[in-house]
């Protein structure tokens, strides 16, 4: 009689959670389409207190203060936001400037907002940071109390967080802060997606060559994943470093990521000089890893010459498919003419031919 | 107390215990996938995204098997996914019907030599056709019948030319925001090696561009019922597993898997039945037992609709199929059994399928017969059962309303007042009709498992919406 009375009773408080389970989902629900009424409203009043401004050229409704305190909800900072989308990148240089002039002029206001927001949960954290890698809040001149603030939101245990507070340090434009929170996320070992970081830094907003420069500078002081990253960022904006990264490629204990991305790097801007460097890594006794190999041959697309064909034409015939695909691939490239090809080729080598033949015949 | 008494006492404990251990799981899973659920909603309505620019490069992978009926309607919703970099390649496993020579004319493909890498088992390929839609590359693959969808995908990953692949069947719509949710899972953590993402039922649902523009419940009861047995299925359990990475499948209907990971463990296994759960198996093991750092995610805002049985013989098919495929995957993957090695996987989600998917007819079963017997024979108070059963009931109902609620909180699906009542109509009758009917069904799987075990009987398809 215990069993079937406890069993009984059970079932029944398994019951009453359930329901209040489904209530918890109805309300939720209801709340979620009762906010987003609410922030159809506020985004409504804020285009027309941002219009009033911008456009009408009034003063301020409102002072940094009364400001601040609006705008700690939230959901007044999600239509906040939604209100000065429009603003952002805005057609007519004269509201553009006003735009960002506001910002300029009500910085308080938002190292307030990022001091309140310190204190909410991560989540909360992460979207105040979302909204400042939006708004045109430069701290290009120095660093600011908000610069510092973001650095710390960079320390929060939250990937959203962290991210986000990356992309509103990019936003601001100083190269020297980013190159801190990417420090301090190598040395905590932090996880971040390589491509998430060479995807944020070429959205930095300010001298993209001193941002350039500052990373090379520092490159010492990253891990190896945060290395490759800013390497792989070098590759679409390294111009001015073009003539220091070849000392990567002169040790063969570097790792292979590392010298993928550099030899990657010398294929976007070539440096005939370093054509020798290059040339080496596609036959070295050394090298065990044929992700250099293939990299080194893709990169020979951007190196003319005999030596170069000469070479290519070995690597079709390797036994590692990457290295025989980018060969074929650079060969075209370089315009080699299949008659070119037929003295230094093996015809014999079915998985050669059929992959030149391919590249060749414009599938590839 | 007589011998036969006694026998029921012990019978009673059991059945109690594993009736708490049930129920409870239920629960508490429910209330996990719950509570992810919102924290999701929640980052959505932040935006607290990883909404970037860049986009991993995928290659959708669709075995296709005298599937001519729905083909098309599957690559034009692929067309429009909302994701940058990605092909399409169609593996036309030696249909019989018009399948291939469909999307050779629609998409106006040319013959390619492409030279292919065998890097996983698969038949023979014996042609490859491309075309270019919108900067977009399809492929068609057209290969020598391998007997299994395992062997086509397997031709897929050989041909692909991107580090991530998606594997998905030819009867569906993939929604146009799913690949952009589920690839979103890599840039988490960069030991994601595969995501899964939620299976609805498409019957009876309109699109537009991808996208779902009515989603009522299907009329058909057969196919409902399937609907809300999905929704429990992908936003309950699946949910709560992905909280421990141990989810032991990633359903064959929608995942994005990362290339490398799956040749490291061989690619699909052609022979097994219940192929994508073997897979996911084998990736457990393989990563465990070399101490890597890896996570089987799941995406829950990652939808795929795909289509149903809409008859009982069809659905009768389908589940014996599936069920067979369980007991090889639980019998090649013996291993896992009560392995503390394994932690959680082998302890929570491999003896929950044990007990409550492949033992669960047979407990059923006896515990029906039990009942039936105890009430005849006076030992076992009918009222008492009766009252019992209840609860239960109201408590399983429960489970699916929830998860019904949880359909328009998550997926901001328009809400049909028809809905809500077709809904309790279903939780009950899914009780009393289509649990055992599935049990039956489950019981005859296991009883022709040897006689049955590669048979496959084409399920009817009818054209999208």
């Amino acid at each position: 009689m215990k069993n079937t009375t406890f069993i009984y009773l059970f079932l029944l408080v398994l019951t009453a959670i359930s329901i209040v389970l489904i209530l918890f989902v109805i309300l939720y629900h209801r709340y979620t389409h009762y906010t987003t009424k609410k922030v159809k409203k506020q985004t409504i009043q804020w285009e027309n207190f941002m219009d009033t401004y911008m456009i009408q050229e009034k003063p301020l409704a409102l002072n940094e203060r009364q400001l601040t305190r609006k705008l700690k909800p939230t959901y007044q900072l999600i239509s906040f936001l939604k209100a000065a989308e429009s603003y952002i990148d805005h057609p007519d240089s004269e509201i553009s400037q006003r735009f960002v002039s506001f910002f300029d002029s009500n910085q308080t206001i938002w190292i307030n907002l990022a001091k309140f927001y310190m204190k909410k949960t991560l989540i909360h954290r992460a979207y105040f940071a979302h909204v400042c890698s939006k708004l045109p809040l430069y701290q290009a001149n120095g660093q600011s109390e908000l610069t510092n603030i973001l650095l710390q939101y960079v320390k929060a245990p939250s990937i959203y967080c962290q991210e986000n507070a990356l992309n509103a340090l990019y936003n601001f434009g100083n190269p020297e802060p980013v190159v801190e929170a990417l420090t301090l996320l190598s040395k905590k070992n932090t996880n971040l997606h390589r491509k998430l970081i060479t995807d944020g830094l070429l959205t930095f907003t300010g001298d993209k060559k001193q941002l350039v420069d500052t990373l090379f500078a520092n490159l010492h002081l990253f891990n190896l994943n945060y290395q490759v990253a800013v390497l792989n960022y070098f590759s679409f904006q390294g111009e001015s470093i073009k003539d220091k990264l070849h000392y990567f490629l002169t040790d063969y204990t570097n790792h292979k990521d590392i010298i993928c991305s550099v030899l990657r790097f010398y294929r976007k801007y070539p440096v005939q000089e370093y054509k020798p460097l290059i040339l080496s890594w596609t036959n070295k006794e050394q090298i065990s890893d044929w992700e250099c190999i293939s990299a080194a041959v893709s990169a020979l697309a951007s190196y003319p010459g005999d030596d170069t064909i000469d070479v290519l034409s070995k690597a079709i015939h390797s036994q590692h498919w990457y290295v025989r695909l980018n060969s074929a691939r650079s060969l075209k490239e370089l315009g080699v003419s299949k008659d070119t090809l037929h003295e230094s080729l093996n015809w014999d080598d079915r998985y050669a031919v059929e992959q030149l033949n391919y590249q060749y015949n414009g599938e590839g | 107390m007589t011998n036969i008494e006694y026998i029921y006492n012990i019978f009673e404990i059991l059945f109690y215990f594993y009736l708490i251990i049930y129920t409870t799981f239920i629960l508490v899973g429910n209330f996990v996938a719950i509570y992810n659920l919102f924290r999701n909603r929640q980052k959505k309505i932040l935006e607290n995204q990883m909404n970037h620019k860049y986009y991993f490069p995928v290659s959708i992978i669709v075995p296709a098997y005298n599937e001519s009926q729905t083909i098309l309607s599957t690559i034009d919703s692929l067309l429009k996914q909302n994701y940058e970099n990605f092909e399409i390649l169609v593996i036309d496993d030696g249909s019989s019907d018009d399948t291939a020579q469909k999307v050779i004319d629609t998409y106006m493909m040319e013959r390619q030599h492409q030279p292919v890498r065998l890097q996983v088992k698969s038949e023979d390929i014996n042609e490859v056709y491309q075309a270019k839609i919108d900067r977009r590359t399809i492929k068609l693959i057209r290969k020598n019948n391998g007997k299994s969808k395992a062997d086509a995908v397997n031709a897929g990953i050989n041909v692909s030319q991107y580090p991530y692949f998606v594997c998905m069947d030819a009867d569906e719509i993939l929604q146009a925001d799913a690949l952009k949710n589920s690839s979103r899972k890599l840039f988490e953590h960069d030991n994601v090696i595969a995501v899964g993402g939620i299976l609805n039922i498409s019957n009876g649902v309109e699109f537009e561009n991808a996208w779902p523009v009515e989603t009522k419940l299907p009329k058909n009861f057969v196919t409902a019922m399937q609907s809300l047995e999905y929704t429990r299925s992908f936003m309950g359990s699946r949910v709560f597993n992905d909280s421990f990475n141990g989810n032991l499948n990633v359903s064959g209907g929608y995942g994005l898997f990362q290339k490398q990971a799956v040749i490291n463990v061989g690619g699909y296994d052609s022979k097994s039945v219940g192929e994508d759960m073997d897979l996911v198996m084998r990736l457990h093991k393989y990563y465990l037992s070399k101490k890597q750092s890896y996570k089987i995610s799941y995406a829950s805002d990652a939808v795929c609709w795909t289509q149903a049985p809409f008859s009982l013989k069809d659905l009768a098919n389908q589940r014996s199929r599936w069920h067979r495929g369980l007991i090889q995957c639980m019998w090649n993957h013996r291993i896992f059994f009560l392995n503390p090695k394994y932690g959680r996987l082998s302890l929570v989600s491999f003896m929950y399928y044990f007990f409550y998917e492949l033992l669960a007819p047979f407990i059923e079963l006896l515990g029906l017969c039990l009942i039936v017997l105890g009430i005849l024979t006076g030992i076992l108070n009918w009222q008492f059962v009766l009252t019992i059963t209840m609860v239960y009931s109201i408590f399983s109902i429960l489970q699916t309303l929830i998860f019904f609620a949880g359909r328009y909180l998550i997926q901001n699906y328009t809400y049909y007042k028809r809905d809500s009542l077709q809904t309790l109509i279903i939780s009950i009758s899914d009780l009393f009709f289509f649990r055992p009917f599935l049990l039956f069904v489950r019981l005859y799987a296991t009883f022709t498992y040897k006689k049955y075990l590669h048979s496959w009987n084409k399920i009817t398809r009818e054209a999208f919406d």
